[in-house]
């Protein structure tokens, strides 16, 4: 009897690219859900993008997919089969549309808790009829919410993120024949965009500041501070601080490598070249003379500036019916 | 979906009021619920739907929607409403709204959105701020969120917490003209308020607007107060006594890689004279023609008459105490999120500073905020852009301003010209006494002496308060910019 291997295909989706935001939102999704639900599925939103990079002999390319936003999609679900409300979709999908963004697209869902059931192959099934690709090029965000062991020991060691998984349907077929439809992992990374880097920056250091239950800088629990000089000091003198100390590790690097403790990767050296070779000849005249006119510069914005902010205040007391 | 149904049910009965104008519904909250339900909506609802209808108003179907999305309800109904509401002191954010709102206004102007590595290799944070034409692209959406008033917490005194954020919606040829969408149908877009509202509700999300946020001006540091803000925000204050603004700044990341965040709303006596000028505005309409003399006249000081009837007048602002510094307050707030989320920026936070073994211990993460900080190319031209638009403000401030000098001159001859009259309209009477005929009245000048009016200082104080602002950001970040090149002077040498 002939064997007939039981081929999957090539995944469509060769990577993802998922913001920080998104998971947040899954997070709190699954800590506002019904009481009795296991699991939270909504929609995943974001942009696809096709490309070639992967070598991939297949029709079509690759897939890249950046997550940028979601929302959430009630759902009842049992043993046997899962309902998902999909008149919710749509109509917040039309609301999200006609909020304008630009090329936001449904490319995938999200859940948490688990993947590999019967269920979640019928949920990636709608979505892909829903984006009208394929399977195998929807993406499914799997969030864990619950906190693994690994993680709290986890500063020193491997570094792994216990919490995000992507997957992505695999057809499996049988002689031209789709059998069944499994879900796979597929290569993701988190990213944050520029602006959200300094919200999470922030977040990270004001809610910790929170739990370490009030610091001397003035700030209460949770507070954030409006701008003003000395917050500009501040993070300045943070931001140095971090630079000296990677400088020193640096430093430390290469002292142990010239005293033959380690043995140097060239690939570092290749680097430390280039850093090196990048930093503009700063020293000298010139530099002075640059850094003179610039400060001055400044210098007089900001002269002119509290010239203005005083003059502004005067003019409005001064210019009234009364005077 | 039973959730759907019961969304359905409501709507059908009780249709004016089941999305209350959140005056009513933060009082359901206050009511001691902490997170509202639909029960409690409901009932609120019958009860209330009632009121709305003896109020004289009567709200028939929920077509007739504020721009915001509450029902529209009458003056002295809504006025009662709002003396029960508590003003918060406090306002609670949620690490959701701001990962939302800095997203959603990224995505908006299309900056630096995403992938860092895009440009064959090389990181870019988007282009220089120099080149942004987008200042029309400015992003705003609606805040959801609750009231808590309950004395017992340890604040102490009424907090709004806000819990999530989407953008509004707008039509497809939105790139120009007003960013906050309003040449939408107002109808269409309080209806698609209302819609989004309810789809939040289905997934137990709180979904009463506590407000909105705004993306400043991406031309100029901070600059956020111009007419459109201020009407939008006092609509939203007008039908939420505790409506608030979140107005995120995204040069600030330029600048100083900060979060430029404020939460600010406007002051009560701005409120009183805001509505003073929106009722005058429609009365004035109705009426027909100037109205001015038959509104009465109030006396400004020295004696001369200045028209009542006209806002924003020098003699109110007195009153009110009211000058471009007490225009709006900021409100003070703090963050907070869940402790799943914390959990999980801990954990991202862990991950972006750990160094990864296999590359030696010299992979610290500095490709982040910290070095971004430290770049010194990047606020010539944030400087030099805010500057030039500096200069624009100021032009059109000079324009108010001789405007409102021109204003003083004629003011000053026509208490000239009155007094003169009254001197000569008093020696005829003494003429008349003599000769025993009636005096004439002293009162009634004629027309042409008695119609200064005092143009309205509200441009001056939204500009100068912008202004404002605008200069002390700049000079925040003018003198980071000093210090750095200092920091980067001592390095070198």
């Amino acid at each position: 009897m002939d064997c007939v291997s039981v081929l999957p295909s090539k995944p469509g989706l060769a990577w993802a690219r998922i913001s920080p935001t998104v998971v947040a939102e899954v997070l709190d999704h699954y800590t506002r859900r019904s009481p009795g639900q296991e699991r939270v599925i909504g929609t995943l939103l974001g942009t696809v993008r096709w490309t070639r990079r992967w070598g991939g002999a297949a029709a079509g390319g690759h897939a890249e997919v950046d997550v940028c936003g979601s929302f959430a999609v009630p759902h009842v679900e049992d043993a046997d089969e899962v309902a998902l409300d999909v008149e919710y979709h749509q109509r917040m999908l039309s609301l999200v549309r006609s909020a304008g963004a630009p090329g936001l697209e449904v490319v995938g869902w999200y859940c948490t808790g688990w993947v590999d059931h019967n269920n979640s192959a019928v949920i990636h099934e709608f979505y892909a009829h829903e984006c009208g690709v394929g399977v195998d090029s929807v993406a499914c965000l799997l969030v864990e919410p619950g906190v693994s062991g690994d993680a709290e020991g986890g500063d020193g060691g491997t570094v792994r993120d216990p919490l995000v998984g992507v997957y992505t349907g695999v057809v499996s077929q049988l002689g031209g024949q789709s059998m069944s439809t499994d879900l796979t992992p597929v290569g993701h990374e988190v990213v944050p965009s520029s602006g959200e880097r300094i919200v999470l920056d922030v977040l990270t250091k004001v809610l910790g500041s929170g739990a370490a239950a009030g610091e001397g800088d003035g700030s209460g629990p949770g507070r954030l501070q409006p701008p003003s000089a000395l917050n500009e000091l501040a993070s300045l003198e943070r931001s140095l601080r971090r630079l000296l100390d990677a400088l020193d590790s640096v430093l430390e690097y290469v002292g142990d490598v010239i005293s033959g403790d380690e043995i140097g990767d060239p690939q570092v050296g290749r680097l430390l070249l280039e850093t090196c070779a990048a930093i503009p000849h700063l020293c000298g005249e010139a530099y002075d003379q640059s850094f003179q006119s610039s400060v001055k510069d400044y210098l007089v914005v900001l002269y002119l500036s509290k010239l203005t902010s005083a003059n502004l205040v005067l003019s409005e007391r001064l210019l009234t019916l009364g005077a | 979906m039973p959730s759907l149904t019961a969304a359905a049910v409501v709507a059908g009965e009780a249709p004016g009021g089941y999305l209350q104008a959140a005056g009513s519904g933060t009082s359901a909250a206050t009511g001691g619920a902490g997170a509202p339900d639909a029960v409690g909506d409901r009932d609120a609802a019958s009860s209330h739907g009632a009121a709305v209808d003896a109020a004289g108003r009567g709200v028939p179907r929920p077509t007739t929607l504020t721009p915001i999305g509450t029902p529209i309800m009458s003056s002295s109904a809504l006025d009662a409403l709002q003396e029960s509401v508590p003003l918060a002191r406090q306002v609670e954010l949620d690490a959701l709204v701001l990962l939302r709102i800095v997203g959603a206004c990224e995505r908006a102007s299309g900056v630096g959105a995403g992938n860092p590595l895009d440009n064959a290799g090389s990181r870019s944070w988007g282009s220089r701020p120099g080149e942004w034409g987008a200042a029309d692209a400015s992003c705003a959406g609606q805040l959801l969120g609750w009231l808590d008033s309950d004395e017992s917490s340890t604040a102490k005194r009424p907090v709004l917490h806000v819990t999530s954020a989407f953008t509004f919606p707008r039509t497809a040829t939105a790139r120009t003209g007003a960013p906050l969408g309003a040449h939408l149908q107002p109808q269409q877009r309080a209806q698609r308020l209302r819609e989004a509202s309810r789809l939040l509700r289905d997934v137990n999300r709180e979904h009463q607007p506590v407000g909105w946020f705004y993306q400043a001006d991406s031309g100029q540091l901070s600059s956020f107060i111009n007419a459109d803000w201020t009407e939008m925000q006092y609509q939203y204050q007008r039908c939420l006594k505790n409506a608030v603004c979140v107005v995120y700044d995204p040069l600030r990341k330029w600048s100083s890689a900060t979060l430029g965040i404020r939460v600010v709303r406007l002051s009560a006596p701005f409120m009183q004279e805001y509505r003073r000028l929106l009722e005058g505005a429609a009365t004035a309409a109705g009426g027909g023609g100037r109205g001015a003399a038959a509104q009465g006249q109030a006396f400004g000081r020295g004696g001369g008459r200045v028209v009542a009837g006209s806002t924003f007048t020098s003699e109110a602002l007195r009153d009110l105490a009211l000058c471009s510094q007490t225009m709006i307050e900021d409100v003070p707030f703090t963050l907070r999120s869940s402790a799943l989320v914390e959990q999980y920026l801990a954990a991202y936070g862990v991950r972006s500073t750990a160094t990864i073994p296999s590359a030696g211990r010299l992979h610290h993460h500095l490709d982040d905020i910290d070095s971004e900080r430290l770049r010194l190319g990047r606020e010539r031209a944030l400087a030099e852009s805010t500057v030039e638009t500096l200069v624009q403000d100021m032009d059109e401030l000079t324009r108010e301003q001789s405007r409102y000098q021109h204003f003083l001159r004629s003011h000053a001859r026509t208490l000239a010209q009155q007094a003169e009259w009254l001197r000569k309209r008093r020696a005829d009477n003494e003429q008349r006494i003599a000769a025993g005929h009636e005096p004439l009245p002293e009162d009634k000048m004629p027309p042409f002496l008695s119609n200064t009016q005092e143009p309205s200082r509200l441009e001056t104080m939204m500009v100068v308060r912008d202004l404002v602002e605008c200069l002390r950001d700049l000079e925040t970040s003018v003198a980071g910019r000093c210090e750095k090149e200092f920091g980067a002077r001592s390095l070198c040498q």
